[in-house]
């Protein structure tokens, strides 16, 4: 743990440019709310403009027949997803930290090389593709590509190798399978780990624009995040709603990492059993 | 340990293919294949939306007209500037940001969950916001600057700056990845060594350069791949912020690329462009890996 | 761990319960009910009239109308829909709101012949629609006219009193459009006597009105024409240098929009636009403003082609992959005939009865509560003695070439290049984009 300085005026700057980067990552979602009390004329008034807050923009959000549809669609594909995602992730990670087998480096890296294309460079593809597989508006054109991210297969990898050899080969002399070691050994030890998976992949897919704003075309289909862009007004977006729906949007996201910053804090540093 | 081929070896080796298989059939059907359809795409005439299904064999054309092209290589530099000013500021503020809030003080946790908050929210929603507080005639950081008799800068409006702030912007709303890693790294030095430099007497910098910087290097280096990677997804930052403008001075290579695709129905063209991208960014991260061998081996 | 474990299991059940209701709604809605769908702007949605015409629909023929709009703004739209119909969307009515992606839409096959069906169906469509159908040489059309947008110049009846100023009248020209401007610009207040957005065609006005050919003999782009040069030079003039309008640069710093003008056009004195923009004008519910507005024909050029007004037609599609050809049929036949009569907009019809140019107008003059009457909407729309011209650029790949025009005349506008780079860049482009598409 690191010392605190002594100088006690050096010190207090320290703690106040802490404060200050806390205060700048508030400030916009302060913002956020407070313009989503606006009406749609007053949403460029300076910030300290309060005057007349209404709820009607929150009215707008509840009464669109299809709020509930993209927030249900939205949870449905993240937790589907993250699933998937674990399941099939999980004993891939053991195999290549755990098992010996011929082309475990190979595959591993080949794995590793394809992290560094950014999905955006496919989307043109994948859109062609997914249309050749009919998967174009459904929630799996979401799904089916994102539950192989070799991020989260390096992070669980990492992870499983941190585990002391002893653990699994004490199981081994028992008689334990290897699903058996995975889920009774290696799965208890992985909250934090499994903590960070959750977390970020819900971030990641929650927010995500691109894909659902291309792969999907039915109001009642679509998620949340482009579905905000339906708050429209002639000329442009109906700048208070939007936010009205973004303000709401971001509730489970917030809940979700209130539940797992304890975990996800330690899980990152991937190191719990090493001392 | 020697590999001996025992049953139990045998049997461990079938279990490994067993466990990857679902990982690496889906990961080949729905990662490697698009790669591959893109790759096939682009020697194909799929250029306006009349020939979408298109299945005449061109050659090298698309590749001929995008290196050709004064568009590839303008929105191909600002990905550069983007992912360059990006890793920069995730990698520099995400390790201060981490060093600030290591440090006990009043308030800590709060702070920390506070710092956290770019990285969960809505890049639509905070753009909007965004836009708001950096309007140079209406938004409140303006307003500070007009306090003073200055205009101030015209932040995304401006051409010089649209792309520098759309880039910061992306990276402080992902730094927070950097910060609780770097945190998490740094619970793992040992006590001892800060009691050592406390005896020594050495100053706050020096304990950086010489027990910080060296123990979390790892880390450090792991984060460093990822943020590269992550430094090219820029679309959606963009998109919300400056959707490419003022004038193209914003418009990264991903803009074009979903433009030439979705836009103009130039499928084959934005499919080489998608494929000479990818190469690129391979090409680059391979430097990286080299510069970084170098480094460790020094 | 437990703890997660038990939270995700309870999400999942949580989530498939709502997920299982879902798919029972959606299974019992699909009774006997006839239905057609039809996609719209994400703004159309939220609007009363659009809302209202589709219960009236409804009322009248008992087929119900599912509206899919399109998340993004009004320039998303198009794109969207192009990506939808590719994708091989069955959506059966596909409007086309201004010819920009229209022609590409026909030449692309996406949307199914209708002058048999409409044959079928006993309606004469060329007594209805008679010039305004957009039939090719053989007599087949794809569409139907639902309305036109015709041009005007809106201004803020107000600050003319308050300069002093008579009332704009036409026939006029763009040099007195300009000298009135002048009058009413008055910086110290923040006034500014023009108003004129920042795209095409506002930037190319006055050669668009003397239909300056977009493409050459052999296809190729003919940007290069002095005539469009002088006319951005124009428009540019009027920000930059007589400062009668906000700059390109001032523009772009407001990041704001129309319904922004509409709002508080309280400091804007003349604004060309569509005659669409009367419904926000006219809209004091949701944009209050404590002015009165008037209206008067565009000015022309005062060279002897130039005397035209702007146009744009607004059409309506059936999909060739439509799941509901027959209700898809019946409502663009009926739109062609009433979407005028909710949107408040002119409609497309050869012959207008007395009684309907009078609905036609007085519903707006009505919704107006007195800022401009019947005879004067009249004056500035149909009785102006222009002629009139498309307002968007058509042609082959019209939407990139639009696009190009628009994105290098900004950084034109901005000072980052001359005008000689500009129009080089622009026909070079558009030169490139011409040979992707052949």
């Amino acid at each position: 743990m690191g010392k605190q300085i002594k100088n006690s005026a050096g010190s207090k700057a320290l703690t106040l440019t802490a404060w200050l980067i806390a205060l700048v990552a508030l400030f916009p979602f302060f913002m956020m709310v407070l313009i989503s009390f606006r009406v749609s004329g007053d949403a460029y008034e300076p910030f300290y403009y309060i005057i007349k807050p209404t709820m009607e923009n929150y009215k707008t959000v509840f009464l669109h027949k299809n709020y509930l549809d993209w927030y249900s669609n939205t949870i449905v594909t993240v937790v589907i997803t993250i699933l998937l995602r674990l399941l099939v992730t999980l004993p891939a990670s053991y195999a290549f930290s755990r098992l010996k087998f011929k082309g475990r480096g190979f595959i591993l890296g080949l794995l590793l090389a394809t992290m560094m294309v950014p999905g955006e460079t496919t989307m043109v593809p994948r859109y062609l593709y997914f249309k050749t597989l009919h998967l174009l508006d459904t929630k799996w054109s979401i799904i089916l590509p994102e539950i192989t991210e070799v991020f989260y297969l390096m992070l669980m990898t990492e992870f499983f190798r941190s585990i002391p050899e002893d653990f699994s080969e004490a199981a081994r002399i028992d008689g334990c399978s290897h699903p058996r070691i995975l889920s009774s050994i290696f799965l208890p030890l992985s909250g934090p780990s499994i903590a960070t998976t959750v977390l970020f992949s819900f971030i990641n897919i929650w927010n995500n624009f691109l894909d659902p704003y291309l792969f999907i075309n039915s109001i009642d289909k679509q998620m949340i995040t482009p579905a905000l862009k339906f708050f429209q007004e002639r000329g442009g977006a109906n700048i208070p709603v939007q936010l009205a729906g973004a303000s709401l949007a971001i509730i489970p996201i917030l809940i979700l990492f209130t539940v797992t910053q304890k975990y996800f804090v330690a899980g990152v540093s991937s190191s719990g059993i090493k001392g | 340990m020697k590999t001996k081929l025992t049953k139990s070896n045998l049997r461990d080796a079938r279990t490994g293919y067993i466990f990857i298989l679902p990982f690496v059939v889906l990961f080949a059907v729905f990662k490697v294949y698009p790669l591959i359809y893109g790759f096939a795409v682009s020697f194909l005439g799929r250029n306006s939306i009349r020939t979408v299904s298109d299945t005449t064999f061109v050659g090298l054309e698309n590749y001929v007209k995008v290196l050709q092209s004064n568009s590839f290589w303008t929105s191909l530099e600002k990905s550069f500037q983007y992912a360059l000013i990006y890793t920069v500021v995730v990698m520099v503020g995400g390790f201060l940001t981490a060093m600030l809030l290591n440090r006990k003080f009043r308030g800590r946790t709060f702070v920390r969950t506070m710092a956290y908050l770019p990285y969960v929210t809505n890049v639509i929603a905070i753009g909007i916001v965004l836009k708001y507080l950096f309007n140079p005639t209406k938004g409140p950081i303006n307003a500070i600057f007009r306090a003073f008799g200055e205009a101030g800068p015209k932040w995304f409006s401006s051409p010089d700056l649209a792309l520098p702030m759309t880039a910061i912007i992306g990276a402080w709303l992902a730094m927070a990845f950097n910060t609780i890693t770097i945190l998490a790294a740094l619970q793992d030095i040992p006590n001892d060594l800060f009691e050592v430099a406390d005896i020594e007497g050495a100053s706050g910098l020096q304990r950086i350069r010489y027990i910080v910087l060296p123990m979390i290097s790892s880390a450090l280096f792991m984060l460093l791949t990822i943020t590269v990677i992550n430094s090219f997804k820029s679309y959606t930052t963009v998109v919300s912020l400056t959707n490419g403008g003022p004038a193209s001075s914003s418009r990264v290579l991903s803009l074009q690329i979903y433009e030439d695709a979705f836009t103009y129905m130039k499928f084959s063209i934005a499919a080489a462009e998608g494929t000479l991208f990818t190469l690129i960014i391979i090409a680059f991260n391979k430097i990286l890996d080299k510069v970084r061998a170098v480094w460790e081996n020094r | 761990m437990k703890k997660i474990v038990c939270t995700a299991l309870l999400i999942v059940a949580a989530a498939s319960m709502l997920f299982a209701q879902g798919s029972n709604e959606s299974a019992t809605a699909s009774t006997e009910q006839r239905v057609v769908t039809t996609v719209c702007r994400a703004s159309y949605a939220n609007e009363e009239w659009y809302n209202r015409m589709n219960a009236d629909f409804e009322a009248e023929t008992g087929i119900h109308v599912d509206v899919q709009p399109t998340p993004g703004n009004d320039d998303d739209h198009d794109a969207k829909v192009n990506i939808d119909l590719l994708a091989g969307r069955t959506i059966d009515v596909i409007p086309s709101l201004g010819p920009k992606f229209y022609y590409e839409r026909v030449e692309a096959g996406f949307f199914a012949p209708l002058s048999e069906l409409a044959a079928a169906a006993g309606v004469d469509v060329n007594s209805v629609y008679g010039g305004y159908l957009p039939a090719d040489e053989s007599g087949e059309f794809y569409s139907v006219p639902v309305k036109q947008e015709l041009w005007c110049v809106f201004f803020n009846r107000n600050l003319f009193d308050a300069a002093g100023v008579p009332y704009p009248e036409g026939p006029w020209t763009w040099d007195e459009y300009v000298e009135t401007a002048k009058k009413l610009t008055d910086p110290s207040k923040g006034i500014y006597g023009s108003h004129m957005s920042i795209d095409p065609p506002w930037t190319i006005m006055l050669a668009k009105q003397e239909e300056i050919p977009l493409y050459k003999e052999d296809g190729t782009c003919n940007f290069d024409d002095p005539r469009w040069r002088e006319a951005i030079e124009f428009y540019a003039t009027l920000g930059n240098e007589l400062k009668v309008q906000m700059s390109v640069e001032e523009f772009k710093n407001e990041n704001a929009s129309w319904n922004y003008y509409a709002l508080a056009g309280d400091h804007i004195a003349m604004f060309p636009n569509g005659n669409w923009f009367t419904r926000l004008l006219n809209s004091q519910t949701d944009y209050p403003k404590d002015w009165s507005y008037g209206v008067a024909p565009m000015p022309s050029t005062g060279n002897e082609n130039g005397a035209n007004n702007l146009v744009s037609m607004g059409y309506v599609s059936v999909n060739k992959n439509a799941a509901h050809p027959e209700e898809a049929l019946e409502y663009v036949l009926w739109l062609g005939e009433n979407q005028w009569k909710y949107e408040g907009g002119i409609p497309a019809l050869a012959t207008l009865s007395e009684e309907d140019k009078n609905l036609a107008f007085s519903s707006v003059a009505d919704a107006s509560n007195g800022q401009v009457t019947v005879d004067e909407i009249y004056n500035a729309w149909i009785n102006t003695g222009l002629g009139t011209t498309e307002s968007d650029i058509i042609g082959t790949a019209a939407g990139e070439y639009d696009n190009i025009v628009e994105d290098e005349l900004e950084a034109y506008f901005l000072g980052l290049q001359s005008i000689d780079v500009t129009i080089d860049n622009v026909v070079n482009r558009v030169n490139e984009a011409i040979k992707n598409v052949q």
